[in-house]
């Protein structure tokens, strides 16, 4: 009986290696570790490890600092945001024992460049919430990352990641124009009626339809929001559920549909109201504002309000207000949005299992659009393609960064073969003008000409509208 | 309270220029025609004496015919030829005029059953005249040369009396009824045809309106007339003949009401309004029309209500809407010296009110700007101005008044742009039908709502110019355009701009013009919103154009993407010539431009020439060398390094050529590579030379094909 494992999360510390100077106090070093159960030497020790590659690397190339260090059972991947302000996460290397005992490591089933790309986001995501680290005194900033990686971590689903996870991308939910403006006549009717709204964010069925933030923030917004909280409280409702017990979305007095995710989540309770969490816009122009991070949700529709937090005093009163604008207007919408899905998705989605499938991504928007994943919750089982064939799709995306370029590779995938000999993989990547596509076709009795028919029709269905050099 | 003062909210006033007339005197009575328009001041004496007041002073005339007794009732024909005048009971008088001077021959008509009691008369036309009596109406012919009068036709009816309206040419009857409240209506067309409506009865207890509650029934008397004549008024408001009934108030019901019935296709009647008149109030009451709305005169307090039964105000029940005043009751504007509400004052239709005691004859109209005051809905406002006959500047001083000048709610300006909009959806729609040559749907807000068989109205058609259209030209020039020039206002102008949009798309309007989507995009731009821009394409909430992909071109520099968003809209245009344009503007792009342009002959040849233009401006410090040696060392490059890569992907699953400057040629060679190969190959078939025979050629070809057909 083989045994395999899969790829998972050894340890995630963070460390400035300018404090605890003196012998003996290496301890300090340490902002955040993760397990925390880790006994004190282990984590100097790993510390003082990634310390000293990061020094000794620095010696051969000063401006580059060492991205990821490769060993037979663990990988490591370091990122450096902010001087003296290190990252490190270190990944066990998934092995297969045979039956005879031999135990083979399968290093290249890790992808460096999808999990520093998933490094680099948790960086900036708990920026978001904490300003830059530098900013912090220490004190403060080892309560915050403890605080804010506690919940984190859990929801990282290290075996899970993909292609995906490197793009970091937005998913954008396909509608009609008048929709769209429905929607954004909404939003802007909130904003007149409620002026101390600066920005906010509309998404539905965990996709995003606006944003009133600029794009690098929209995505963190949209990346923590969907992953850390949307996701969380489906998957908590649909156990509920499952138990028979779900909590009623209605609430007994008002007989509406919406709820505060953020903020007064119960507008019956006379208990003192929680403070929504506050969110830092506008670091990547130099900025640092301070906004509260309210969320309403109704039935599919999830709505972010950001607040300025200096201006600002928000009391029951004024929640319980935009409980009463936002509860039948997004009830109804979201009632518009689901009559056109169902009927757009009828016409337009094959979801035949053998079909072609695609990953589209554009680099200058974000947008992010997949018909390999059945959701874009991370979960096992939620790639409908072998996990060898979304590797070698990351290979191509590695492989050609800058120009435009066609490859069709052709995998033998051992497991259908044994099925029915003849299948075949083929992994086509295209790249234009900023905007990457990926094909997957899996195809028996693979004839190059129907495979390129195959591929045209893709193309033409799902690319008509942009400027696509096929 | 100062008269000054008081005169300042007067929303009506009477004309400056009333025409005058011989006033009522022991011995003058006056008469007025309204078909005509002729004032008569019949004077007695030894003769009768008659004044005629025309339209204008040379239309009056005075001319002098034989006493036979007092004068009931005076009419002149259409062209003034004929004079018919009644002076007993049961027979009309007809003097025919020569160069405004009757005639010595008279001929006297009496009614058809000789004593039967004439109500009146009304001429038809210049031919042909109508008799109202007791038992029957009757129609007859006049033969002016031989002076000879015929019955056409007769419809025996009884009646209590009757009102006519010329324009219409509508009668309507008092028939009776178990209450004296059955009424019918007839329309008399050429040659004494008569359209005999559908009778209607007029419901006895005032129906209860939302607004009012009836208590108990009222006792209504058989033998009492349930409703006068002097209450009825027959007349054309919005464009259809509409029954105005002023019901007064009964033991029980509440208040005066003015029910107002709607004519349709000359066929059927039925009750569409009614106007709830204030509480509680009664007495002296008289209606007028100027400009659709109706006026009601109340005689007794001396102010006016106003009201209008297009207005999608008020409540209905469907069948019904009920509409109240649309202001505070207020009177018409004093003048100096001169007493209005006087009991001289007479009211025809539409907007005349006769001062018999004086000798005077007004029009009464409308104060817009002080109605424009008056009204605190600034929706209901645009709607109440864009059906009246004004002043397009009214209009677009509203919206400059909502939308610039005032700090409105900005719900009150999408409900205006929604008000806007469904009016121009009218427009246009009436355009489409008039070019169509279909038949005109047009129905105001508010018999949109309460009509539900709209087949109805659809025979309705009238003349839609003196209506305002506020297209997307008014508003762009009116509001857009000056709050883009208040920088403060630019975040409310996106707003505006996207629920205009909106707006228009709920009501049908596709066809949004460039200049609309133009302004957003600007504002957007200028507000640094470029992410916000992005996502409004990316719905494609902008109509791909040209010149839209113009505006987001040069924006590249300020927001990469806008590149993309540019070409992905020209792709869509299938504007290829642009797009090679654009893609060789920037460097190494050639290939992309191959790439795209292999679908046709016609492309290829013109990107040919375009390409063999760009490579003869391009320096490049190796091109001393001659074209075809140096496509010959390309050729062998590219060949070798492909034979490379066949080897080595034997072997391996993935190979993928990590530095391509060995693979590829510089964007130089490509050039010219490729432009001759273009012409080369273009030239061959010009001559019918067989390409395939050279050898040199065929390596090409292959090579071109490897490179740039990779399918």
């Amino acid at each position: 009986m083989t045994v395999k494992t899969e790829i998972s999360l050894d340890s995630f510390f963070i460390f400035n290696p300018n404090l605890g100077l003196k012998e003996g106090e290496e301890e300090k070093k340490i902002l955040y570790y993760y397990p925390k159960s880790t006994d004190l030497k282990t984590k100097v020790r790993n510390i003082g490890l990634s310390e000293a590659i990061f020094n000794f690397t620095r010696t051969f190339n000063p401006d580059q600092p060492c991205e990821v260090l490769n060993t037979l059972k663990i990988r490591q991947i370091y990122y450096n945001p902010e001087p003296n302000i290190y990252l490190v996460l270190v990944l066990k290397v998934p092995f297969c024992r045979t039956v005879d005992g031999d135990v083979e490591y399968q290093s290249d089933h890790i992808q460096t460049e999808i999990y520093l790309s998933v490094l680099k986001q948790m960086y900036r995501e708990c920026i978001l919430f904490t300003s830059p680290f530098s900013c912090l005194s220490h004190n403060q900033l080892v309560m915050q990352l403890d605080t804010f990686y506690e919940k984190y971590l859990p929801t990282l689903r290290i075996q899970n990641c993909d292609i995906m996870d490197l793009f970091q991308g937005i998913h954008f939910l396909p509608l009609d124009k008048s929709t769209f403006l429905h929607i954004h006549s909404c939003i802007n009717l909130m904003q007149a009626v409620f002026p101390f709204i600066k920005y906010s964010m509309f998404l539905c069925h965990e996709q995003l339809v606006w944003s009133g933030l600029d794009m690098e923030d929209t995505q963190l917004v949209f990346r923590y929001l969907v992953a850390n909280i949307l996701y969380p409280l489906l998957d908590s409702e649909t156990i509920q559920s499952k138990e028979g017990s779900a909590l009623p979305r209605i609430s007994s007095s008002t007989n509406n549909y919406g709820r505060f995710l953020t903020g007064a989540t119960n507008l019956d309770s006379n208990l003192e109201l929680e403070t929504p969490p506050i969110v830092h816009l506008h670091h990547h122009t130099g900025l640092d504002e301070k906004y509260y991070f309210v969320i309403y949700n109704a039935l599919s529709i999830t709505v972010c309000l950001f607040i300025p937090v200096e201006t600002t005093i928000l009391s029951l009163d004024t929640y319980k207000r935009l409980d009463v604008f936002l509860s039948p207007k997004l009830t109804s919408l979201a009632s518009e949005v689901s009559s056109y899905t169902s009927n757009s998705n009828i016409s337009s989605l094959d979801n035949s299992s053998n079909g072609p499938k695609f990953i589209y991504f554009n680099q200058l928007n974000l947008a992010m659009k997949s018909s390999i994943h059945n959701n874009y919750r991370k979960s096992n089982n939620n790639i409908s393609i072998d996990p060898n064939v979304m590797r070698i799709l990351m290979d191509i995306k590695s492989a050609n960064k800058y120009e435009e370029f066609y490859i069709v590779i052709q995998h033998k995938n051992a497991n259908l073969i044994e099925i029915n000999g003849k299948s075949i993989t083929e992994v086509i990547g295209k790249y234009s003008n900023s905007r990457e596509f990926y094909i997957v076709i899996q195809h028996k009795n693979a004839n190059l000409i129907e495979i390129n028919d195959e591929v045209k029709k893709i193309c033409d269905s799902q690319l008509e509208n942009i400027f696509f050099c096929q | 309270m100062s008269t000054t003062q008081n005169a300042e909210l007067c929303y009506l006033k009477l004309c400056d220029n009333p025409r005058t007339f011989k006033p009522t005197a022991p011995t003058t009575n006056v008469f007025f025609d309204n078909t005509n328009g002729q004032i008569f001041s019949v004077e007695l004496g030894d003769e009768t004496k008659i004044s005629v007041k025309g339209k204008t002073d040379e239309d009056s005339f005075e001319f002098k015919i034989k006493d036979k007794g007092i004068v009931k009732s005076i009419k002149f024909s259409p062209n003034n030829h004929v004079l018919a005048l009644q002076r007993s009971r049961n027979s009309i008088e007809f003097i025919t005029m020569i160069n405004q001077m009757p005639n010595s021959v008279e001929i006297v008509q009496h009614s058809k059953g000789k004593n039967n009691k004439i109500y009146g008369f009304e001429w038809v036309n210049n031919k042909e005249i109508v008799f109202i009596t007791e038992q029957s109406v009757e129609i007859y012919d006049i033969d002016v040369k031989n002076m000879y009068v015929k019955l056409i036709k007769s419809l025996s009816i009884n009646s209590h009396w009757f009102v006519y309206d010329y324009k219409t040419k509508l009668l309507l009857l008092s028939t009776g009824g178990n209450y004296n409240n059955i009424l019918q209506p007839l329309q008399l067309q050429n040659c004494g045809e008569i359209n005999k409506l559908s009778r209607f009865e007029i419901e006895l207890f005032t129906a209860s309106s939302p607004m009012s509650i009836v208590a108990t029934s009222p006792v209504v008397s058989p033998t009492k007339l349930l409703v006068l004549e002097e209450d009825v008024v027959l007349t054309y408001v919005y464009h259809l003949p509409r029954i105005l009934i002023i019901r007064h108030q009964q033991r029980g019901s509440s208040s005066t009401q003015v029910i107002v019935y709607t004519v349709y296709k000359y066929k059927t009647v039925k009750r569409t309004h009614t106007l709830e008149l204030a509480d509680k109030i009664d007495g002296k009451f008289a209606l007028n029309i100027v400009d659709n709305l109706i006026l009601v005169h109340h005689k007794t307090s001396k102010t006016t209500m106003i009201f209008d039964i297009n207005l999608s105000n008020d409540s209905s029940n469907g069948i019904i809407s009920y509409k109240l005043p649309l202001m505070e009751p207020k009177p018409i504007r004093p003048i100096e010296g001169y007493e209005t509400y006087s009991s001289n004052w007479v009211m025809f239709e539409p907007d005349i009110i006769i001062d018999v005691n004086k000798g005077l004859l007004f029009t009464i109209e409308l104060d817009i700007s002080i109605i424009m005051q008056q009204f605190r809905n600034n929706r209901i406002l645009f709607e109440f101005l864009i059906l009246r006959n004004i002043e397009r500047e009214h209009v677009l001083s509203l919206l400059r008044r909502v939308f610039i000048e005032e700090a409105n709610e900005y719900v009150e300006m999408i409900q205006l742009i929604e008000t806007i909009n469904f009016y121009y959806e009218q427009y246009l729609n009436y355009q489409v039908q008039i070019n169509t040559g279909k038949s005109v749907k047009l129905i105001s807000l508010s018999e949109y709502n309460t009509v539900q068989d709209s087949n109805e109205l659809s025979f309705v058609k009238y003349n839609y110019t003196q209506r305002i259209i506020v297209d997307q030209t008014t508003l762009y020039n009116t509001v857009f355009i000056q709050l883009n020039e208040q920088k403060d206002k630019h975040t409310l102008l996106v707003c505006l701009l996207m629920e205009y949009v909106k707006s228009l798309l709920d009501h049908n309007i596709s066809e949004i013009e460039y200049f609309i989507y133009e302004l957003l995009i600007k504002t957007l731009i200028f507000q640094k919103q470029y992410y916000q821009l992005h996502q409004i394409l990316q719905y494609y909430i902008v109509h791909d154009s040209k010149q839209i992909a113009c505006l987001l071109l040069p924006l590249e520099k300020l927001y990469p993407p806008a590149y993309q968003l540019a070409l992905d809209m020209l792709n869509r245009l299938r504007a290829s010539d642009e797009i090679n344009h654009i893609l060789l503007y920037k460097p190494n792009n050639v290939i992309t431009t191959l790439r795209t342009n292999t679908k046709s002959d016609s492309a290829v040849r013109s990107l040919s020439r375009k390409l063999l233009q760009l490579a003869s401006h391009t320096s490049d410090s190796t091109s001393s060398i001659e074209p075809r040696q140096r496509i010959d060392s390309a050729a062998s490059s590219i060949a070798d390094s492909r034979n490379r890569n066949m080897d080595t992907g034997k072997n391996r699953t993935i190979d993928i050529p990590r530095n391509r400057s060995d693979v590829l040629l510089s964007e130089r060679d490509r050039v010219v590579f490729y432009s001759v190969f273009m012409f080369y190959s273009q030239y061959c078939k010009q001559y019918n030379f067989n390409l395939m025979r050279d050898q040199k050629c065929l390596k090409y070809i292959e090579l071109f094909e490897n490179l740039f057909q990779p399918k």
